[in-house]
């Protein structure tokens, strides 16, 4: 007596992923040459733009004023990746820009 | 011996320029500092050249012992002629604005210059860059000309250490 196959999966019906916002949409009724604060995904810096030229980049705005109390821009805020400033191996000595040579 | 002509490169498109938000060591800025989504490519908006310039002052070095008047080096002041751009500020979000909407009086950016290499090719770890923290002026929307696209003019402040021919790492 055949086993009965178990049916094969039909094909799995993927869903279309929603089209990410536009940054018109994004924008919405905002006005987007406010200067905003905003963080960079790639390199995790703060600073200070407009909201489009935020959008544009793809970095989250954030709620944090983007002028300090004497109206001044804030300055960017760079992240150091300090593990790699404080340890550098041998193979990084003679690289270019190492500015922590071992000795 | 024959005399022997260096080629030199050859100017046409051989510059590029970016804006570039954040930049942790001017001496060896990073690929992934110029290629970040906050960094802008000017060099496609810039309809003016691009020309940074050191004005050096020069010490007078008058010696009583000597019939000529000595000079020396002085402190260098760096500076950027105004960038002209193109811009569209009634689509706040089109590409051809990106410029003018990245670049708000008083940013704090670092303008990156790349000679001597064809413009399209990618930035890469060796290529050597001129690196100048610069605050930006205010945007001046240019009178509209006959023949000519809408542009703005904004003057970068040189306003860090200047750093030539560093390497990208």
């Amino acid at each position: 007596m055949a086993k009965a196959q178990p049916t094969p999966p039909g094909p799995e019906v993927e869903e279309a992923p929603a089209a990410a916002p536009t940054v018109e949409e994004l924008l919405g009724t905002d006005d987007p040459y406010e200067l905003v604060r905003a963080k960079d995904a790639t390199t995790g810096a703060e600073y200070t733009t407009t909201r489009v030229a935020a959008l544009n980049a793809g970095s989250t705005v954030l709620t944090k004023p983007a002028r300090d109390q004497f109206g001044q821009i804030v300055p960017t805020k760079t992240v150091l990746d300090l593990r790699a400033e404080t340890n550098p191996t041998d193979a990084d000595a003679d690289a270019p820009g190492n500015t922590n040579p071992q000795e | 011996m024959p005399t022997t002509v260096p080629p030199g490169f050859v100017a046409d498109a051989s510059l590029r320029v970016w804006v570039v938000t954040t930049i942790a060591n001017t001496a060896a800025p990073t690929v992934a500092e110029i290629n970040a989504g906050t960094t802008i490519d000017a060099t496609c908006y810039l309809t003016n050249g691009f020309t940074p310039d050191a004005a050096v002052a020069t010490i007078s070095d008058d010696r009583l012992c000597l019939a000529q008047i000595l000079e020396d080096k002085g402190v260098t002041t760096w500076s950027i002629s105004e960038l002209e751009y193109i811009f569209d500020v009634q689509n706040a979000a089109s590409v051809s604005n990106k410029l003018y909407a990245g670049l708000p009086e008083n940013a704090q950016v670092f303008i990156v210059a790349r000679y001597g290499m064809n413009v399209d090719t990618a930035a890469a770890a060796g290529q050597k860059v001129d690196v100048f923290p610069s605050k930006m002026g205010p945007p001046v929307k240019l009178p509209p000309e006959r023949n000519t696209k809408g542009r703005v003019k904004q003057k970068p402040f040189v306003n860090g250490v200047v750093q030539r021919d560093v390497a990208l790492v």
